[in-house]
């Protein structure tokens, strides 16, 4: 039974692996894009956000371009193993890949050596996810100025914790509220942004710097508070809490969290252009409207040029922290 | 609450819903039999089939493909030495030995009765206590954790079976691995000489290679023993006098899961160890433990299995995750359109009452079917050894390579075989090396975020009373031991 079991097991990785390698092997036809089903590929495994959103995506779009989308989770190395599955992959619009700033955390790190920017085809921005500074409810800290100016006259004293080590995404963000406000804190790295809102409920940290939908049911239960939001607009569904320039710091708001698509470079013009009209189609839909609200999460919507733009800008700031923290010279 | 769990019970007596409770067992058997294949991955795999499904039917499939995958990894570890999951490595130290002895079956219905007693006591706490013990888990900051681990460590004295140094030697290769990687504060790699290495050694193909790669060394070395003679399983097969005398140990290690388990982010595996060492401190016998004493078996399947619904406690609470397998749970119930969160029980109460009475039911069902399975399964010792290093090496080189889908792994597991085999002929005790991996992580991390806060002094993990305790306990723990080794010598040298 139990060698049977294995038996069938291993039988049953080898098939999938045939399976695999004929789906690798098939050209693609010459036939009008798209007539074969399209890969997504996420870098986490199922059931994180971008899983969620490469999977509601991928729902939607299926009735739009006629063809099955299939989603496949490629985890490992924050990111790393798909992203180099992808770089290899045919540039024939049937294998894309979901993106957040890890990916081009990768650019300009780990993946240094290895890619470029330019190895790759920015198709596509499926959302913002905007940072937002929170406190305990209980916190004595009432709104951003409060904090800053505790900050200022007690350097070093504030605690603020987030996910991340040094030059990470939640750390710039802070970061770059930090250097507008002249404020230097401590900075608690924690394992995930989740990590890091069980600290600020415990009361471990005096802030936190994390994402609208990670804690709005704790702001409906009022265990916490939003002091601000790093967006140029405040959001539907806290229209009390400032952006950080309405709460008096004036700073770029193009840094921030989002989710996308990329595939692999020299892919060809009319195939982004069909991609992009199935998701600006997916994006205007209902149900992925839907979607948004209810994870807080605020519309991308941006077509391959303006979102290779963004990327490139996303990039200059990374580099440009990078260099501030002493991540690289 | 009664009301309500009455509601979810009769939610879960649906067709369907038992479908689902079934699968998900047998399923989670499978993945957690399989080294390589951990609960959370199982549950991700899944996840994916849950797409389509109703809420209630979803959850309660993934729940109980958790819990019995947290059971089915103390199979293998009996069998052939390898832990089906990280949590199981405790319960290798005494089943194989006893399956070495003829009596794996007695072995598997040990843990498998200790599997099932320790999620039912488990789930009734989780029922009482989700809510005011996920608040109270709150309080655990960084200088809690820190001293969590440093506790956790300092069961090394009494787990390293023979030489204290040697155990100690253990331990220190084991932190010196974890230093390997991302500096999880800085953000700059340490001692990483290839990409792979930046995210650390990979804890589970590394576990794999200690325990059943250097096994299958071992194997090799002894390929002419005959297999021992199997023991029948008697009548309905549970040993009722053998039980009877680890009745405390089966109160202590359902408790030890469940409180370790509702921690977040200490877990099943640190529990399982937990529980060991209290049984082995306990017993009037701790020579006995290591060698083959079913009572080892117990505590650690009994409270491995306990952690689960341990860690669904913050998660069904406050929608925090308390363990890497309900992080992912929190993804399926996204999924589902749920938001968890302290809202779950106002706005969707239907979800955490019939996972409460699908555990509750699970327990004697997983019980039942793995009663059945251990007389299946006991006929893996029949196989000649010969044959069965062949078998088991296989196992450790797909079971690596599907935790991540790639050769690196692989060889990390092999290379952790050899160090594995080397250790062992030099009797240093592979135990401390796997302890160190589990918490070293943990206790860096902890330590330096607890000295960010305070401002660089040592202040907050004095300054903090469960932590302070835990200090001290750890100090107790690692001191007793060492003083009474020093009086038996002397009295001994006096003789």
């Amino acid at each position: 039974m139990k060698m049977n079991k294995r038996l069938i097991l291993c039988g049953l990785l080898i098939i999938s692996m045939l399976m695999l390698s004929a789906c690798g092997a098939s050209k693609p036809a010459e036939k009008v894009y798209p007539s074969e089903p399209i890969k997504i590929v996420i870098h986490t495994s199922a059931g994180g956000p971008t899983d969620l959103m490469g999977r509601t995506v991928a729902q939607i779009m299926e009735p739009i371009v006629g063809v099955s989308c299939v989603v496949e989770n490629r985890p490992g190395g924050s990111g790393a193993t798909q992203m180099a599955y992808i770089a290899q992959a045919a540039p024939d619009g049937y294998t894309l890949g979901c993106m957040t700033p890890s990916q081009l955390g990768l650019l300009n790190g780990n993946l240094k050596d290895q890619f470029k920017l330019t190895d790759f085809t920015w198709l596509s921005l499926g959302q913002i996810d905007p940072y937002i500074v929170v406190v305990n409810a209980k916190s004595q800290f009432k709104t951003l100025q409060e904090l800053v100016d505790y900050a200022k006259a007690n350097p070093g004293k504030i605690n603020v914790g987030g996910y991340g080590s040094a030059g990470a995404g939640h750390n710039i963000a802070w970061n770059i509220l930090a250097d507008k406000a002249g404020i230097k804190v401590n900075w608690t790295p924690y394992e995930s942004t989740g990590d890091a809102v069980t600290a600020i409920l415990g009361n471990h940290v005096d802030a936190a710097n994390s994402n609208p939908g990670q804690v709005a049911q704790f702001v409906e239960t009022k265990e916490l508070r939003v002091l601000g939001v790093m967006a140029n607009t405040r959001l539907a569904e806290w229209p009390d809490v400032p952006t950080y320039k309405e709460a008096g710091f004036d700073v770029d708001t193009s840094w921030a969290q989002f989710r996308g698509f990329y595939g692999p470079k020299g892919m060809p013009e009319d195939v982004v252009k069909k991609l992009n009209e199935a998701l600006t189609k997916v994006y205007a839909t209902d149900k992925y409207k839907e979607y948004l609200s209810t994870s807080q999460m605020m519309p991308g919507g941006m077509a391959a040029k303006e979102y290779a733009e963004f990327i490139n800008k996303q990039d200059t700031i990374t580099k440009d922290w990078y260099k501030k923290l002493g991540i690289s010279k | 609450m009664f009301e309500q769990l009455a509601l979810g019970f009769s939610t879960i007596f649906q067709p369907d819903n038992l479908i689902m409770i079934f699968l998900g067992t047998i399923v989670g058997y499978f993945i957690g039999a399989m080294p390589g294949l951990t609960p959370s991955i199982g549950i991700a795999l899944l996840i994916p089939f849950t797409f389509t499904m109703e809420s209630v039917p979803a959850m309660v499939m993934l729940v109980c493909l958790y819990i019995a995958a947290e059971y089915g990894g103390g199979i293998t570890a009996i069998l052939i030495n390898a832990p089906g999951t990280p949590a199981a490595a405790a319960t290798a130290l005494d089943g194989y030995p006893m399956a070495k002895r003829g009596e794996a079956g007695k072995a598997l219905t040990i843990s498998i009765i200790a599997s099932g007693w320790g999620s039912l006591i488990s789930s009734i706490l989780l029922v009482f206590t989700a809510i005011p013990i996920a608040k109270a888990a709150l309080n655990f900051g960084p200088a809690e954790y820190f001293a969590l681990a440093v506790f956790g460590l300092s069961l090394i004295t009494s787990l390293s079976e023979g030489s204290l140094v040697k155990g100690i030697l253990g331990m220190c290769f084991g932190l010196l691995l974890i230093t390997i990687g991302m500096d999880p504060v800085n953000g700059v790699p340490r001692f990483a000489f290839t990409n792979s290495l930046f995210g650390g050694v990979p804890f589970l193909p590394a576990l794999i290679g200690l325990f059943a790669f250097s096994e299958v060394l071992f194997m090799i070395e002894n390929a002419d023993d005959e297999p021992a003679e199997v023991q029948k399983i008697k009548g309905i097969g549970i040993p009722f006098s053998i039980l009877k005398k680890m009745k405390l140990t089966l109160i202590r290690g359902p408790i030890i899961g469940y409180a370790v388990g509702v921690i977040p982010g200490a877990g099943a595996t640190i529990a399982s160890w937990i529980s060991y060492n209290e049984a082995k401190r306990a017993s009037k016998e701790p020579e006995t433990f290591g060698t083959g004493n079913p009572e080892g078996i117990a505590a650690s399947e009994s409270a491995n299995n306990g952690a689960v619904p341990g860690a669904l406690a913050p998660l069904l609470a406050l929608g925090i995750p308390g363990s890497a397998s309900a992080a992912i749970l929190i993804g399926a119930l996204t999924i589902q359109g749920l938001q968890p969160g302290p809202l779950l029980f106002v706005k969707h109460p239907e979800i955490p009452y019939s996972i409460f009475a699908a555990l509750i039911f699970a327990a004697p069902m997983m019980t039942i079917l793995g009663l059945f399975g251990a007389r299946v399964f006991v006929k893996v010792t029949l196989i000649p050894t010969r044959i069965l290093a062949v078998v088991v090496a296989a196992i450790t080189v797909l079971g690596s390579y599907a935790y991540s889908n790639d050769m690196y792994s692989v060889w990390v597991m092999f290379l952790g075989g050899v160090v594995g085999y080397v250790f062992r002929k030099v009797k240093i005790p592979n135990t401390p090396v796997v302890l160190a991996m589990v918490l070293g992580f943990m206790m860096e991390v902890n330590l330096r975020r607890a000295l960010i806060t305070s401002g660089g002094t040592p202040e907050l993990l004095f300054s903090r009373p469960i932590a302070l305790i835990l200090l001290i306990v750890s100090v107790i723990t690692l001191i007793v031991p060492v003083i009474k080794e020093y009086k038996t010598n002397k009295r001994k040298a006096v003789a």
